[in-house]
């Protein structure tokens, strides 16, 4: 079982950084498209700024869980050494606990802007494309990641306890 | 201020036992927001949603995934040591030529990979061999990797300054034209500490066999065109055909493009690079999104306001106040890495600068803030040579074990000295960082 959630969780991971190197990929082509279609053209893309700013959520978005499970966020490890294994252990178990509840409680405080959002209509600024659906997307993302953090900052302190 | 203070003890206390600084900030500001607001959770936790929000889709940031995707792109095509053969088919015959080739080459290589510890680690492996073959003393050698590695954090396009640029409000492009003369500067008085160390000490770097004239122009013709994506990038900028954001997106499209027509493209590489610039991407927007609600906190508590207080009341004068600032950047950059610094510090000591009132006449407020943009980098990149942390030198003593760490330290003495020349320059002389953000303003006719 453990074995199946670990092949899982790798397979999803490559999706996910695949999906999000797409969403990049495209919006560097659509950039480009805009400069040559204005200088080549005279005619730039209609509502390139929306699209490019919903391209660039999602391919932060799509990436994030990936990093932040994996533990690549930017830190500082300057004083390592001044921990011993068990010291580090601990520390990196509060540090995973910490962020897993500042991640969930922001993924809640989201999904409350989506449906705010939502009950008032709001749209992007040129196309009129409804906003809600990419916050509840962040809003997932977020809270997801918060709960596999703490999820396995659990499994972790119940296998060494059985140890 | 008192709130703001606490604030910053404990995210720099967080920091220190490695809680991701974007984490530190974002949780401290929203937390420090709540108790500001009497304990109304939707006061503080509301404008953090709204950060995360802003942030990840502001369509001007695309610029930091487009060009970390150049660089990468670059990096992956072989573009070190093209760039590498090409400084020394120029300098290479020059007693401590083959230095002078690093500099140049770490010039070149950071400016687009944008990292100075990744050009440090890569240009080890491709420089220092040749420098131990023409029997280069450890100290020379070691030391032009682990300081031409600092050139490309100012030399745009940079992310540095782009995250600066966020930070300030400031104007991407300006700050990127901003960069470049002082970059050239850097690289010259980087160039004079290899002159003047191989006269003190011929035998520290003997000049290297000349190039044959076919084979130095094959090496020169093989960097024309990334020289040519430079030019594009920065004089479409200058002559606002675009905005950094589509120079980027244009950018990273051109090094597709180049190594197509260079026969190294491989679609294996582009996954690569593009793997790499999204994980990237995301410590850096992570780390702009914490910044940005550790910003609003110490807005609202007043610190910024509560500081020009103190500095008036006091009596301090403008350039006493920036001479305290950098004797802090300088302290902190022996404990933190460059990004971490300066998303801390910025949003405190730039109200500071805005409102001092800098200089008179032709200088705005908004050039004064691109100037000290360009002075916050100098001093950055000093910090990463200054021991006793100085950072590059210990990615070098990771790639090359067999030299001490003490002895790099000591190599880089004439590169530091370098640098506090080029900073003391930049401060008295603000037209090196301002004449080309001021000319295209002219040239706009503002």
């Amino acid at each position: 079982m453990a074995q199946l959630l670990k092949w899982a969780g790798q397979r999803l991971a490559q999706i996910c950084l695949a999906l999000s190197a797409l969403c990049l990929l495209v919006l560097m082509c659509l950039t480009v498209a805009e400069v040559i279609g204005r200088y080549g053209f005279n005619a730039p893309i209609f509502g390139r700024q929306d699209i490019a700013q919903i391209l660039l959520a999602l391919s932060i978005f799509l990436a994030f869980p990936v990093v932040t499970l994996r533990g690549e966020q930017i830190d500082v490890d300057l004083l390592d050494s001044w921990f011993s294994d068990r010291g580090s252990y601990w520390r990196d178990l509060v540090i995973a606990l910490l962020t897993s509840v500042s991640l969930i409680t922001m993924g809640y405080w989201l999904y409350l802007r989506a449906e705010k959002v939502q009950s008032r209509g709001i749209t992007s600024e040129l196309l009129f494309l409804p906003k809600y659906p990419l916050i509840y997307f962040v809003a997932f993302v977020v809270l997801t990641s918060g709960i596999l953090l703490a999820f396995r900052a659990f499994s972790t302190l119940v296998r060494k306890n059985t140890e | 201020m008192t709130v703001a203070l606490i604030a910053f003890v404990i995210v720099i206390g967080m920091v220190l036992v490695r809680v991701p600084i974007g984490i530190a900030m974002g949780s401290v500001g929203a937390l420090g927001f709540v108790y500001l607001r009497d304990g109304r959770w939707s006061a503080g936790l509301g404008p953090a949603a709204d950060s995360i929000l802003d942030v990840t889709q502001n369509d001007a940031l695309s610029v930091i995934p487009l060009f970390i995707l150049m660089g990468m792109l670059i990096a992956q095509s072989g573009m070190a040591h093209d760039l590498y053969r090409a400084a020394y088919a120029a300098v290479g015959r020059l007693p401590g030529g083959l230095a002078m080739s690093t500099i140049l080459a770490c010039g070149g290589f950071s400016a687009v990979s944008g990292s100075s510890l990744a050009t440090a680690a890569t240009m080890s492996q491709v420089a220092l061999p040749s420098m131990r073959k023409f029997g280069y003393h450890d100290t020379l050698s070691t030391a032009s990797v682990a300081a031409g590695g600092t050139l490309g954090i100012l030399i745009p396009p940079s992310i540095i300054l782009i995250i600066y640029g966020f930070l300030t409000g400031q104007s991407i492009g300006m700050l990127f034209l901003a960069g470049i003369l002082p970059g050239i500067l850097g690289i010259f008085l980087y160039l004079c500490a290899v002159a003047f160390v191989v006269w003190r000490k011929p035998d520290a770097g003997p000049a290297g066999t000349p190039m044959d004239k076919s084979e130095a122009k094959q090496s020169i013709l093989r960097v024309i065109p990334i020289l040519i994506l430079f030019a594009i990038i920065i004089g479409g900028i200058y002559g606002q055909v675009f905005t950094a954001d589509e120079a980027a997106g244009v950018g990273a499209f051109g090094a597709i493009v180049i190594s197509v027509a260079i026969g190294r493209f491989s679609w294996s590489g582009l996954i690569k690079a593009l793997s790499q610039t999204v994980k990237t991407s995301v410590g850096l927007f992570v780390l702009l999104i914490g910044a940005d609600i550790f910003n609003r906190l110490i807005t609202r508590a007043g610190l910024p306001d509560d500081l020009l207080a103190l500095v008036q009341g006091n009596g301090f004068e403008p350039f006493t106040v920036l001479a305290i600032m950098i004797l802090i950047y300088l302290v902190l950059g022996a404990v933190f890495e460059s990004l971490s610094m300066i998303t801390l510090t910025v949003p405190v000591f730039a109200p500071l600068i805005a409102s001092l009132g800098f200089f008179e006449g032709d200088i705005t407020g908004e050039m004064a803030m691109i100037w000290f943009g360009i002075i916050v980098v100098v001093v950055t990149e000093i910090s990463l040579i200054t021991p006793p942390i100085g950072l590059n030198v210990f990615v070098l003593r990771s790639v090359v074990k067999d030299v001490s760490t003490g002895t790099i330290f000591r190599g880089v003495t004439p590169f530091w000295v370098a640098d506090i020349v080029r900073l003391f320059i930049l401060i008295s002389l603000p037209a090196m960082s301002l004449l080309l953000p001021m000319g295209i303003l002219s040239f706009a006719g503002r």
